[in-house]
């Protein structure tokens, strides 16, 4: 489950520059929400990929470091998202500042129609998914179609939102949700 | 490398444990006992003896025969709850560097983590004489409430002892690990821990290989202890009553009555009643015998003080988690004090449930432990690994050889994901006396905060920062946990100058602390002096 080290430093390249300006929701890989066991899974996801105890042999102590910094991060979001009351007080403060990479996952807002040439994830798909999203994004959304075949319709979704976090452009990915949250 | 053990390092008993591919393997001490004694005898010769030898030599040697260290380890001697805990102390115990505890054992100065390193020392030569390889590692644990200051000196007790302190590990969490690991678990449990010298409780979720601690609570100093010493003190009341001796200042009488108070106190774990004599009460060159008679009740009426408090905290933590107490799935006992039956009675009418002891609570936290090591060096996923071949007389016996997923069958679990919670706010002191959180009680870690403050005065150069736990708003109420200072800040008026205030606590839970100027980016990185910390080579 563990990621590799490959994988490990390359999610810090990436993160470590945006780390300021990111939002909790960002951190935890997950759309904006105030479902605890939704916040709690996206945290112990992360947790099972990227925690720092995974690494210990596997790291240099430098690049270990930047990884309890970047993982402290998902931590303090976790922490403060972790109740339905903590997480609804931060979406008032922050909605303006949140970039919301795809539609609130939330059960009490609809999710909005999927675009026309998005299909979903349950059905076989039009459009290459290898050409609709980044390489990252593509190995999640393979995951969540893996989840889809043995019925575990809710590891699928949550990796379409890792994948959309991914990859916040592809149209393909959040039609998938879409389509995956509405039934 | 060599092998990577779990140890338990107890108040009054300590447990060492190797968890391999086939189960886990408890190491033996030279009488065959699964339960070391964490007591150390200093001899006239200088050499020491520790275990069950220093045990039995208690009653003799009562003033060089150390033990319950770990009341007293990483804590600052001024402390007026370690006051209150040296009352009870046979041996001299005097402020060392630092402010730190060290005991006086025929006019040498001894440190609490040497005590500590001893014991240490005694279990890895037991693991060692039983494995027939070299011990390098270990996981210790410590209870989750354990400060900054006694995290780091039991890191240095295992120095001491030789040992590579791969990580310290929270003993509820250990518990939960012991229980849940392997499992494919979904589940919530609450942790009990009522062991020798301290009352640990703690709530996690277990979800597959995931073990997230939701809220802990704990009093340090309450445990058997307190039980046998009112066991002990009614044996005092009765002494003084039929034989008209007062024993209380006479330390020799009172480790007699406290090792009877023991052995009392067990029996009524099975018994209702316990009627007998404590013989050999040596006073003014006498030898008396008092007779004595303690039923269930009693004891229960003795003890219900204590047991209350053990409740009150348990529910404080289903509060603070946000829980009822039917949402626990499981209540997992951890120590000895757990076999009370009125603190498992009290439990049971509190949860509606009765708690879990699948597992033997002197013995699921070294258990955890041995899979946390087994997991961070490993081991437990090397096949065919040392113990398949010398664990066979006692991976009968463990816990786990007979628990629900035979290992030596199954896939190798899983690498176990243990995510924990800070045990206390950890605060600065502010003007006027005041103090303000930086990091909360109860948060997940690993985690970092930052916050920005300001000096107080005109012209300010320099800035002195306190740092300490506790839940109080005034500062002087918490526990101090050192100073760092900052120097050289540029003169200007007060307000004007930003200090960033960085807490992290890492995965073993130590805080690391910095102050940082953030106007001029000067980054005036310093070191937090931590009172009642271990100073090498000092004492």
């Amino acid at each position: 489950m563990a990621w590799t080290a490959a994988q490990l430093l390359a999610w810090l390249d990436e993160v470590e520059p945006r780390a300021a300006g990111r939002s909790h929701f960002e951190w935890l890989e997950l759309p904006p929400t105030t479902a605890p066991e939704a916040i709690q899974r996206a945290y112990h996801a992360i947790a099972r990929t990227r925690h720092p105890d995974l690494f210990r042999a596997a790291l240099r102590p430098a690049d270990l470091d930047r990884l309890v910094r970047m993982y402290a991060r998902v931590t303090g979001a976790y922490a403060e998202l972790r109740t339905a009351d903590s997480a609804t007080a931060y979406l008032r403060r922050h909605a303006p500042a949140v970039t919301s990479p795809a539609p609130p996952a939330s059960p009490t807002s609809p999710a909005p129609p999927a675009p026309a040439a998005a299909p979903g994830a349950s059905a076989p798909a039009a459009v290459d998914p290898a050409r609709a999203m980044n390489a990252r994004a593509l190995a999640l959304y393979r995951r969540a179609e893996g989840a889809l075949r043995t019925g575990d319709r809710a590891s699928a979704i949550l990796n379409i939102k890792m994948a959309i976090a991914a990859d916040p452009s592809s149209q393909l990915l959040r039609g998938a949700l879409a389509e995956l949250t509405r039934t | 490398m060599g092998l990577a053990v779990g140890i338990d390092l107890g108040t009054t008993n300590s447990v060492v444990a190797i968890a391999t591919p086939t189960g886990v393997e408890f190491a033996l001490g030279p009488a065959g006992e699964r339960v070391h004694p964490s007591v150390v005898g200093f001899q006239p010769d200088g050499s020491v003896v520790v275990g069950l030898d220093a045990k039995h030599q208690r009653v003799d040697f009562p003033t060089t025969t150390v033990y319950s260290a770990k009341r007293l380890i990483g804590q600052n001697v001024r402390a007026p709850l370690v006051q209150l805990a040296l009352t009870g102390l046979p041996f001299p115990v005097e402020e060392g560097p630092n402010q730190q505890p060290v005991i006086v054992i025929d006019g040498r100065r001894v440190t609490v983590p040497e005590v500590s390193g001893h014991v240490l020392a005694h279990l890895k030569a037991c693991a060692q004489r039983q494995l027939g390889q070299a011990v390098t590692d270990a996981v210790i644990t410590v209870p989750a409430n354990f400060t900054d200051a006694q995290r780091q000196a039991t890191k240095e007790a295992g120095r001491l002892a030789g040992l590579e302190v791969l990580r310290l590990l929270n003993e509820p969490t250990a518990a939960a690990l012991a229980y849940g690991f392997g499992q494919h678990k979904d589940e919530t449990v609450c942790v009990f821990d009522f062991g020798g010298g301290t009352f640990d409780v703690s709530l996690l979720a277990i979800k597959d290989e995931v073990f997230e601690v939701l809220a802990t609570d704990g009093d340090f100093f309450l445990g058997g202890d307190d039980i046998d010493r009112a066991v002990a003190e009614f044996l005092a009341a009765e002494l003084n009553r039929q034989l008209r001796v007062d024993p209380r200042g006479d330390p020799a009488l009172m480790t007699r009555l406290a090792i009877a108070a023991e052995a009392i106190k067990i029996h009524l774990s099975e018994a209702t009643a316990a009627e007998g004599t404590v013989d050999g009460l040596l006073h003014r060159g006498r030898s008396l015998s008092l007779p004595f008679r303690l039923t269930r009740p009693q004891l229960d009426e003795l003890i219900r003080g204590y047991v209350d408090r053990t409740i009150e905290l348990t529910r404080n933590v289903l509060t603070t988690a946000g829980l009822e107490p039917r949402a626990i799935t499981e209540v997992v006992c951890v120590g000895g004090s757990t076999r009370v039956p009125l603190v498992r009675r009290r439990l049971a009418e509190l949860f509606g449930r009765e708690p879990a002891l699948r597992i033997n609570p002197d013995e699921v936290v070294a258990q955890g432990a041995a899979i946390q090591a087994g997991s961070l060096s490993g081991a437990l996923y090397r096949g065919g690994g040392m113990a398949t071949r010398d664990a066979v007389p006692t991976a009968a016996l463990s816990p786990l050889a007979h628990g629900d997923v035979p290992w030596a069958q199954a896939a190798a679990p899983a690498r176990p994901i243990l995510l924990d919670v800070t045990p206390a706010t950890l605060r600065i002191a502010t003007a006027g006396g005041y103090s303000e959180p930086i990091l909360d009680k109860n948060l997940p870690t690993p985690i970092e905060r930052t916050r920005v403050f300001t000096t107080a005065h005109d012209q300010q150069r320099r800035v002195v920062i306190e740092c300490g736990r506790g839940e109080h708003k005034r500062f002087a109420e918490n526990e101090p946990l050192g100073t760092l200072v900052l120097d050289d800040l540029p003169p200007r008026r007060r307000g004007e100058v930003k200090i960033e205030v960085t807490f992290r606590v890492d995965t073993d839970g130590i805080l690391h602390v910095r102050a940082r100027d953030a106007d001029t980016g000067a980054s005036c990185d310093a070191d937090l002096t931590i009172l009642g910390a271990p100073t090498r080579g000092a004492a």
